[in-house]
């Protein structure tokens, strides 16, 4: 263990960007001190059942959910459904692994200026990252890369090409998918248990704790403390990052010295961690001078349809997103909305689609439909949500964490575009499964946020954003911000690829490192 | 009180209507006097079943469930709470199937039915024995997946080619 009192480059949160930093930077021959709220899982402690599973892994501490969403009132302690473990949320991720397009980048370019949106283009152009997702993809082993052979198509995915053909959609795939299709990285081929959202017990899906992580950790040079919890950054005289508060399991609070500090926390907690390091040089929250510090908090636009159909499809067996519809990811305002959306064929258990489906649902008519359920087909809308200044996190004035800490405040007001493209989702889904002889279609909405984006926006300018496109803190010497909460957009397309991509370019540039060619 | 009756995706049901109904508990008769006994665990029953109907099924996985929420051994105020919910619903089990629902509807935002239907819910559709009989067939790993065991059979539409994996698109 480094010593508490000797500075060291100190990564906070061990999911996609923090893992993967870890074991760029060690790799390079870095001494890395790696802090983890969540403690250590290991994959054969999984369950496959999805309520002792998400017992086991999820972020359960309090938060407060406010605004107009359905987690105000159904989940009020619970706005965000992600990972308190070792690996974050890369054991619970689905795998898609998709890059964004390249309008995306350029949101507000590309959609122009709409009302209660807080438009921006990214710094960073599609074509600039693209080496990036080049080597985030070959880590990941995304099928359809890298050589890679694609998955054989489930039943659950056939069923959905088939239905996307019916409408006259091309953009169909079940590739793209961080899920071995051929023993690789050390990790297994794909078994098709199913089960990816409550982590897969082979590692067959990459995640940094499958990967990564064991990586960093035979390197010799991480440093690994899981369990804990991160409550305060602090800068010394100059305004340079100079240490790391933490609390361990029994709450015991620990100063760790640092010259380099990665903030990875997810976006809820890294908003909330740079809200608690307030000083007197920085009043509103480290790094916040521009007051943007949690605003613009984006997950995606979600939603699902589930179909009766005329036979069985057991959408159980096998990866649990097998694959998804991309033709309306498009920009095309004469649909009513900007931006786009997928339709991600999504398997889900009897338990939790009588949970998510309908949250107050009863009755012959609902049991009747679970109890349908080798019968059943469904999707997951993945949407662009627009960022909207005034959906943020902020503390809690009353809500406290076990430490005694104002707990994160998650506000969310939906903007009026969100109604028009769902409501054309679920024309098209519902369309989708009729063509194929469905005559009993359902929707609904989850209601807890499992994409986390936005709260400490990248750009070029210090009065609307809180880091540069090299991640670098505007404000602060020595800090780096490296998960989804640098998102100046959400885009079409599920994050982690890009949140990968984002931490290689930050970990090679730290490490002195040149792309391999 | 058992874990799935605390878990904390109770929550998941809660309407602002249910949380201004917590308020209002005291609508309920008082405290039974007689002990949760026999007829009351009939009664939930009864409920258990209309909330979550499945025809093939017997009363006994519903009746599983009330044991399991409410047993002998519960805490005082468990029970008592389960035996005035349960007989303020009167002779339930012997009305009519459309009695019972229009009864059953307007219950269901009170605190007691929210945290019981959550329990049905969670209990019936966890229950492997009774989902095995939708055809969902539980964890899979003990029997290395489903990549030998049809996860890809689907013979009642056609099966796409290369082009349905091309990447990227």
């Amino acid at each position: 263990m480094a010593g508490l009192t000797d500075p060291a480059l100190v990564v906070i949160g061990s999911g996609a960007a923090g893992g993967t930093i870890a074991d760029v930077l060690t790799a390079a021959g870095k001494q890395v001190v790696l802090l983890e709220a969540g403690r250590r899982i290991e994959p054969a402690e999984f369950h496959q059942e999805d309520l002792k599973s998400f017992g086991q892994l999820s972020w359960l501490d309090p938060r407060v959910a406010t605004g107009s969403w359905s987690a105000a009132t159904l989940a009020p302690d619970r706005p965000a459904w992600v990972v308190k473990a070792l690996g974050g949320s890369t054991n619970h991720w689905n795998g898609l692994a998709y890059r964004p397009q390249p309008h995306e980048l350029r949101a507000r370019a590309s959609y122009g200026n709409i009302a209660g949106a807080s438009l921006a283009d990214w710094p960073l152009t599609l074509a600039q990252l693209a080496p990036w997702y080049v080597l985030a993809e070959a880590r990941l082993g995304v099928t359809g890369t890298s050589g890679i052979a694609p998955h054989q198509p489930s039943a659950h995915y056939k069923l959905l090409w088939n239905g996307a053909r019916k409408l006259g959609y091309s953009r169909i795939s079940n590739a793209g998918m961080a899920i071995n299709s051929i023993e690789r990285d050390g990790r297994p081929a794909c078994r098709q248990m199913g089960f990816c959202n409550q982590g897969c017990g082979i590692s067959a899906k990459w995640s940094t704790l499958a990967s990564d992580i064991p990586r960093a950790e035979a390197s010799g040079r991480l440093d690994l403390r899981t369990e804990a919890t991160a409550i305060r950054i602090e800068h010394d005289r100059a305004g340079k990052v100079s240490a790391v508060i933490y609390a361990d399991a029994s709450g015991a609070q620990h100063r760790q010295a640092a010259h380099t500090v990665v903030l990875a926390a997810n976006s809820i907690e890294t908003a909330r961690l740079l809200l608690l390091s307030e000083s007197s040089r920085h009043p509103a929250g480290l790094a916040n001078g521009s007051g943007q510090v949690g605003r613009n908090y984006m997950r995606h636009i979600a939603a699902l349809t589930y179909a009766a159909m005329p036979d069985r499809v057991n959408m159980h067996r096998g990866i649990v997103t097998p694959g998804t519809i991309f033709d309306e990811a498009r920009h095309d305002p004469t649909r009513g909305f900007s931006g786009g959306y997928l339709m991600e064929a999504a398997g889900m258990s009897p338990v939790s689609l009588a949970l998510l489906l309908n949250p107050a649902g009863w009755g012959p008519d609902y049991a009747g439909f679970i109890g349908r359920y080798d019968h059943l087909a469904g999707m997951l809308m993945n949407g662009e949500e627009l960022p909207v200044a005034d959906n943020r996190i902020t503390l809690d004035d009353k809500v406290k964490d076990r430490l005694g800490l104002p707990v994160a405040r998650v506000h969310v007001d939906e903007h009026t575009q969100t109604a028009t493209m769902l409501k054309h989702f679920f024309d098209r889904s519902a369309a989708l499964y009729r063509a194929l002889g469905s005559n009993d279609v359902r929707h609904g909405r989850p209601v807890s946020a499992t994409h986390n984006l936005g709260t400490a926006r990248m750009g070029n300018d210090p009065a609307t954003s809180v880091v540069d496109s090299e991640l670098a803190a505007h404000e602060v010497s020595g800090l780096y911000i490296a998960d989804g909460s640098v998102f100046p957009t959400s885009t079409s397309v599920n994050p982690t690829l890009t949140i990968v991509a984002l931490a290689l370019r930050l970990a090679y540039r730290q490490a002195g490192a040149t792309l391999p060619a | 009180m058992p874990p799935v009756l605390t878990f904390s995706t109770a929550r998941l049901a809660l309407s602002r209507r249910a949380l201004l109904a917590a308020g209002a508990a005291s609508l309920l008769p008082a405290c039974a006097e007689r002990p949760f006994g026999e007829p009351d665990r009939a009664t939930l029953t009864r409920v258990a079943q209309d909330l979550f109907p499945h025809p093939p099924l017997s009363a006994a996985p519903y009746g599983a469930i009330v044991e399991a929420g409410f047993p002998v051994s519960a805490d005082p105020k468990t029970l008592a709470d389960a035996a005035t919910a349960a007989r303020s619903l009167g002779k339930f089990a012997d009305l009519a199937e459309a009695e019972r629902r229009a009864m059953l509807g307007p219950r269901l935002s009170e605190p007691f039915f929210i945290g019981f239907r959550f329990a049905v819910l969670t209990g019936l559709y966890t229950d492997v024995a009774v989902t095995r009989r939708f055809g969902y067939q539980g964890p899979s790993l003990a029997d290395g997946g489903y990549l030998d065991r049809g996860f890809a059979d689907l013979p009642w539409l056609p099966g796409p080619g290369a082009e349905a994996s091309r990447w990227p698109v």
